[in-house]
């Protein structure tokens, strides 16, 4: 099994003139079930590529087991990899489609089919055997291509989107299937997509990513409870985190006529580290509460409801809190619009973000 | 507008529905007919008049009697078409017949492994656009043309290719190419292999393009080696492109006209040593002396050779 | 940590490592950072790997070789028989001359002034018809089911199968009949007839894959089948149109065996058709040749060159579809 370890790795394209991933430090352990996570266009399917050997860093290195592998070719890597598309072979069967890593390994025949049966029972596609992949169904496709991908044990294993083509149900299926694969085999796994909800219910860590680079890396749990800047707040949980944008004055965030917050409910070490000027207080929907009467001793920030959208489960409140508006995920409400509420929060429930929109703690 | 003009509209169109049948019925008869009838006059008239003159007997342009398989076997027996005794000595002239067979044997394969392999060379080079439209000029050209290219090619003082030959030292192969009997015919195969293999190299190119490079990338992950790949994934899905472009070979030969007509003129060469069947049916038809029965029936074996196969290509589609 | 896993260049420690993993988003460059490495290292790593120079040597040595007769036929229109004789490759004390052009283009027999006006009285003509027949035929064959479709289809297919030289006796026949052998609209009407087929055939293959919801939203909004025609097929065609329209154009243009056989006077004659007459009897004048040669093919590999993406679109939809 593998450990990969990428070190400064960039990736220019264009002669220089684009740059796809830039400076990329990241270890991946031995078993682990990474995700690179983040928006289209972020890099993550080049920095896939970049491990998967399709693509050579233009700087950088990237270590296998302490074993340097950049410019090594993907068939050196022993690395597998599923295709956003699967990339079936389409003039081969299921079954040739599976086999075809192994005749490429020289795998002699008996051996090969034997393992070509075991994959595909694993992924319950025995029966699509002979049939080519042009008549299977999309999940079925997508078994095909992780059977194809498991069959040769490789010591890594990529996934560039693979549920991205399925509709919303046979997702769900899929994502359990691939977490249960991956926990069977304790193969090293990076995933990419652009589905937080995928990447918080599988990866060990997810790795968020924008802009080419890495934002943070972090277990599910702490990326929620966590998240180190403005754009991973806004980008993890849904809906998104509210971000209120305030002015900090002598111990208190004001937030013009909605009101203010005391600074020591919020930022534990002390006043020092809060620097003068703008800041934002980031507070997830779920963890505000929405009161007509305005509270005794807490401060509380004062707004009017906009909008109300019942969704059965839950319900948001959309609250226009100055020129902001802020969204409550409430279990049942009475408010109405133009109602005046008052929101209150938990202090372990708020962040504040400098004017970088780095996390301030 | 009122509820009543709506009731009134909907009954009209209720009873409009014949109306409606038959309008379409003009409308595609309006769009049908002009084509058609330029396409039947011009087009189908003449093959169905040449199938059935094939039985006739001829004078001049005029049809007069009915003959059976006349026409046939005469054309046949003419050694221009078949000529059995040089076939077995392996002389030129063999017949037209022969003669035309042979570049389908020599020219189709050699320039459909030509255009692959150029169409597999320049598939990722910078500039391939160029280097495309550069080999594909060829067939771009007038095939008269061609034909007049290659007689200067082959000419025996202003040709480059005798001084190629005079260059790497084989002076004494130096001749007039295309008019020596027992050679001419190799040279202009060559000569339609280079036009055509632009031709070739443009649909096995828009064949490679089609192709998902995520396969490939898969295969490479898999470990297939750059031999691996071509054989295994790129091979197999160009190779429905092979048969249109075999076929379209051998449409093109069997139709080769201009380029004989440029270097051995009506007669297809010194002693009709190059003639093909294009160039039978020309000389039968407007050269005295007139044999329009011949000349159907030589046209009538060009479509025969290559009607199953464009039916094939449709079929395939 | 992995760190003592492997031997990295230059080995940080974790508690840095922290610190360091995340990039200040304005850290990030907008193109590549300009490298320190001296101009040797750079021009490495700009010029390409050997087997791939290789591979560039080859093909562009190829793509030569195959333009190297044009090469020396266009050499050969601007120079004197003289030099052309003793190779047209010598370019050393090279005359250059426009008298094959002048010679050429007033030729006794048929002047190629004349012939190239010829050729484009019948080519245009015959190209603008046949896209408007063509595309009124093919719409019917793309959305309506009519008696005796299939026979129709099937006698197109056979069309496009047959060589030219079928329908040269029948036609001969006709056009004399009617007295339009040996004149412009005969062969006009003949390139037509012949190019109908596969324009026909063409369009229609392009038709399928325009919605029909289009029309249907046409007919709802009251226009007719004929103003539906008008003013969402035709404007909808024009890639395909103008791929009918460079194809057909070349064809009929460089198209010699029928007006071979259908033009008889010397002053209807067609350009391609002169050029043969021009090789002479005894010593082939090739600067003469060569001229009309250039003249004559400038027109459709300008044509080429010009719509090239239509050219070759068109020519692989009309053989592969």
């Amino acid at each position: 099994m593998t450990q990969i370890t990428m070190e400064d790795v960039s990736k220019y394209f264009d002669d220089g003139e684009t740059v796809a991933n830039y400076r990329l430090n990241l270890e991946v352990e031995d078993g682990e079930f990474i995700v690179f996570l983040g928006p289209s266009g972020c890099g993550k399917t080049t920095a896939l590529r970049l491990v998967a050997g399709l693509e050579d860093p233009s700087e950088g290195a990237i270590y296998f087991d302490g074993q340097r592998v950049d410019g090594r070719s993907p068939s050196d890597r022993n690395v597998a990899m599923v295709f956003q598309n699967y990339a079936l072979y389409p003039h081969m069967t299921v079954a040739e489609n599976v086999a075809y890593p192994l005749k490429i390994q020289g795998v002699p025949p008996d051996e090969r089919d034997r393992k070509v049966e075991e994959a595909m029972s694993f992924l319950h596609i025995e029966d699509q055997a002979d049939k080519p992949p042009a008549e299977l169904s999309g999940g079925q496709r997508q078994r095909v291509a992780l059977a194809r991908a498991i069959v040769r044990e490789p010591s890594v294993f990529l996934l560039d989107e693979p549920l991205s083509n399925l509709d919303a149900k046979l997702r769900q299926e899929m994502r359990s299937e691939l977490k249960r694969l991956q926990d069977e085999l304790g193969i090293t796994t990076i995933y990419v997509t652009h589905n937080q909800e995928e990447a918080m219910s599988m990866a060990h860590r997810v790795v968020v990513m924008n802009r080419g680079t890495i934002r943070q890396v972090a277990p599910p749990g702490e990326l929620y409870s966590r998240p180190r800047t403005e754009w991973v707040a806004r980008f993890i949980g849904s809906p998104p985190m509210n971000l209120l944008r305030g002015t900090r004055q002598n111990g208190s965030i004001e937030f013009g006529e909605a009101g203010s917050v005391d600074l020591r409910r919020t930022s534990p070490g002390g006043l020092e580290t809060v620097p003068r000027g703008t800041v934002s207080l980031g507070v997830r929907p779920e963890d505000i509460t929405v009161e007509t009467d305005p509270p005794s001793g807490t401060a509380a920030i004062e707004g009017t409801v906009d909008t109300v959208e019942p969704l059965g489960e839950y319900t948001i409140v959309n609250v226009a809190v100055a020129d902001q508006i802020v969204n409550a995920k409430v279990s049942s409400t009475s408010v109405d619009r133009e109602d005046r509420v008052y929101l209150t929060f938990d202090d372990d429930d708020a962040y504040l973000y400098d004017e970088n929109g780095e996390l301030l703690s | 507008m009122s509820l009543r003009d709506h009731i009134d509209a909907l009954e009209a169109d209720g009873v409009a529905w014949p109306d409606v049948d038959r309008r379409k019925a003009t409308a595609i008869v309006v769009f049908l007919v002009p084509g058609l009838t330029l396409f039947g006059i011009f087009s189908v008239g003449p093959i169905v008049y040449s199938a059935v003159g094939s039985f006739f007997s001829w004078d001049g342009f005029t049809i007069e009697s009915f003959t059976g398989l006349d026409n046939w076997i005469r054309t046949f027996a003419d050694p221009l078409i078949v000529n059995w005794d040089n076939i077995l000595r392996w002389r030129f002239p063999m017949g037209a017949l022969t003669q035309n067979l042979l570049w389908v044997v020599l020219h189709v394969p050699i320039s459909t492994l030509l255009g692959l392999g150029m169409a597999l060379l320049f598939v990722d080079l910078k500039g391939r656009r160029i280097l495309r439209s550069m080999v594909f000029l060829g067939f771009t050209t007038p095939t008269i043309i061609i034909g007049l290219v290659l007689m200067f090619i082959y000419d025996p003082q202003a040709g480059i290719f005798n001084e190629l030959l005079r260059v790497i030292g084989l002076g004494g192969q130096v001749r007039n190419w295309t008019q020596s009997p027992q050679v001419a015919i190799y040279a202009l195969i060559a000569g339609g292999i280079w036009v055509q293999t632009g031709f070739n190299m443009l649909l096995y190119s828009s064949a490679l393009a089609a192709i998902d490079p995520s396969l490939i990338e898969s295969a490479k992950v898999d470990g297939a080696g750059r031999w691996r790949r071509f054989w295994d994934i790129t091979w197999p899905l160009v190779r429905p492109v092979t048969a249109v472009v075999v076929i379209m070979g051998i449409i093109w030969v069997m139709r080769v006209f201009d380029i004989v007509y440029a270097a051995g003129g009506s007669a297809g060469g010194p002693n009709h040593a190059y003639s093909v069947l294009g160039i039978e049916v020309y000389r039968a038809a407007f050269e005295p002396p007139i044999d329009y029965g011949k000349a159907m029936v030589v046209a009538l074996v060009q479509l025969v050779i290559v009607a199953p196969l464009a039916l094939y290509i449709a079929r395939m589609n | 940590m992995a760190d003592d896993t492997h031997s990295p260049g230059e080995p940080t420690p974790a508690s840095s490592r922290e610190t360091d993993q995340y990039l200040p988003p304005d850290a990030i460059p907008e193109t590549a950072p300009r490298r320190e490495d001296d101009v040797a290292t750079r021009l490495a790593a700009a010029v390409p790997s050997m087997p791939r120079l290789l591979k560039y040597a080859i093909a562009i040595t190829v793509a030569v070789l195959w333009i190297v007769p044009f090469l020396g036929l266009f050499m050969a229109s601007f120079r004197p028989l003289g030099e052309i004789l003793a190779g047209w490759w010598h370019v050393e004390g090279m005359t250059i001359t426009l008298e094959n052009y002048t010679r050429a283009w007033s030729y006794q027999t048929a002047p190629m002034g004349r012939a190239l006006f010829n050729t484009l009285v019948v080519t245009v003509p015959a190209v603008l018809v046949v896209m408007l027949l063509g595309a009124m035929a093919a719409y019917p064959f793309a959305r309506f089911e009519f008696p005796l479709k299939t026979t129709l289809f099937f006698l197109i297919l056979l069309v496009m199968a047959a060589p030219p030289e079928l329908v040269a006796m029948g036609n001969y026949n006709t056009l004399r009949e009617i007295g339009l052998f040996d004149s412009y609209m005969g062969l006009i009407l003949v390139h037509i007839g012949w190019g109908l087929g596969w324009v026909v055939l063409f369009l229609r293959n392009y038709l399928l894959g325009i919605p029909v919801e289009l029309e249907e939203a046409a007919r709802i909004d009251g226009a007719s089948r004929y103003q539906i025609f008008r003013t969402i097929i035709l404007p909808l065609s024009t890639p395909a149109l103008v791929s009918v329209a460079v194809i057909q154009f070349t064809w009929v243009w460089n198209a010699f065996f029928f007006p071979l056989v259908f033009m008889r006077s010397p002053e209807l004659y067609l350009a391609p058709q002169v050029l043969p007459l021009m090789t002479g009897r005894i010593q082939v004048e090739w600067g003469l040749v060569a001229a009309g040669s250039v003249m004559t093919m400038a027109v459709p590999v300008f044509l080429f060159l010009v719509l090239e993406r239509y050219y070759k679109q068109g020519v692989v939809a009309a053989v592969t579809d």
